[in-house]
């Protein structure tokens, strides 16, 4: 007899919850509503009383509790969405660690790109690939304009020039094939003159070919290789170290809303 | 969570109760799959775990977007259709970690709060 007068009750319940809940995302919003809905229908049908007596449809009412304080629970579940996608890392963070910006953000998916173009766009594509690198590097939040001018300074075009030096040191195999030609020209020297007097000059053009003795010259093309190589390459994990470093005003991600 | 104020003893429990309810849920949900209104209930039938029953939806929700729990709707004889949960392999692993935690952590606090005096207590203010 007093089903409408129940109607409305649970009515005006989902009502205040739906006010209370303006503040959720509309997805959410909706989704809180129909669970809430859908537990007072469940819950009068469990009853005895539920459909007609308005003490039972209070009492479902009361057990449910405050729309604000259901609203609040949904804030801060809300809340820790929020939370857990600020720090992929993961839950290692959980505190406030001496460093204030230590593993905020970190390397996003933007950032490594930025190093692999810096490191070795420039050898996949001459140049402009490292050009695009440093593109990227100042579009990135995450680092401080130090880093930035770090990583684009320090050993500019990456391994572009180490892979030069490769290219060269090819051509520079085909020295010792110079130097057998140097000094076949030598000793036909020594053949044409063979009947007059030894000729002397046949030394000294050959080993101006080579400079210095082989050894040296490899050790010294080792070395430089070495730091044509593991600088960029010593840049470039720095870099993504040093992500997620930027001040708190540059850092990325949204600021999160604080339910009261 | 750090920034919690310490002082009140209902508060703490409502944070506690706040951060266990999931894990609980989940303990719930290991050997058999269960409808929303079928968990609410035998959660609130149960001593201190839950103040008003429409605060564990928004958990329910949460652990269902983590993906430690995935949901299947059933229509019931009776009544609207049914949401049911089933815990997932994340939700279990998820479950044994907290599971350990916990073990650690309760068992040193009742050892402290049962001889004061062997350990000392480090109240974070």
């Amino acid at each position: 007899m007093n089903l409408s007068d129940n109607d409305q009750l649970v009515a005006d319940y989902l009502g205040r919850l739906d006010q209370a809940a303006r503040a959720l995302p509309a997805d959410r919003r909706a989704e809180l509503i129909e669970e809430i809905a859908l537990h007072i229908a469940e819950a009068r049908a469990a009853d005895p009383g539920g459909l007609s007596e308005p003490l039972a449809v209070r009492n479902i009412l009361e057990r449910l509790g405050d729309p604000q304080d259901i609203v609040r629970a949904a804030a801060e579940a809300a809340f820790a969405d929020a939370a857990a996608d600020y720090r992929p890392a993961g839950p290692r963070h959980t505190g406030t660690g001496p460093a204030g910006g230590d593993g905020r953000g970190g390397a996003g998916p933007l950032e490594i790109c930025a190093v692999l173009f810096l490191l070795v766009g420039g050898v996949v594509i001459p140049v402009l690939g490292w050009i695009a690198g440093v593109v990227l590097l100042w579009v990135s939040p995450r680092w401080q304009t130090r880093d930035k001018l770090i990583g684009t300074l320090v050993w500019p075009g990456g391994l572009l020039a180490p892979a030069a030096v490769l290219i060269a040191g090819g051509a520079a195999a085909l020295i010792p094939a110079s130097e057998t030609v140097c000094t076949g020209g030598g000793s036909e020297a020594g053949i044409t003159t063979s009947g007059q007097r030894i000729v002397h000059h046949f030394p000294p053009t050959c080993t101006g070919t080579g400079g210095m003795p082989a050894w040296l010259g490899i050790t010294i093309l080792v070395i430089l290789m070495a730091l044509a190589i593991g600088g960029p390459v010593y840049t470039a994990i720095r870099l993504l170290r040093r992500a997620g470093h930027a001040p708190a005003g540059q850092a990325a991600g949204p600021a999160v809303p604080i339910p009261a | 969570m750090h920034c919690m104020v310490a002082g009140e003893a209902g508060n703490l429990v409502a944070q506690m109760r706040r951060g266990v309810l999931p894990y609980c849920v989940l303990a719930m949900l290991q050997d058999k799959e269960r409808y929303g209104f079928e968990l609410v209930q035998t959660l609130s039938g149960m001593d201190g775990m839950v103040t008003g029953e429409g605060t564990i939806y928004p958990l329910l929700a949460r652990l269902r977007r983590q993906g430690r729990v995935e949901t299947t709707w059933q229509e019931s004889a009776a009544g609207p259709p049914r949401r049911y949960y089933r815990i997932t392999l994340a939700g279990r692993e998820a479950l044994a970690e907290f599971a350990s935690s916990w073990r650690r952590f309760s068992g040193t606090v009742d050892d402290l709060l049962a001889s004061p005096g062997e350990g000392r207590a480090d109240e974070t203010a």
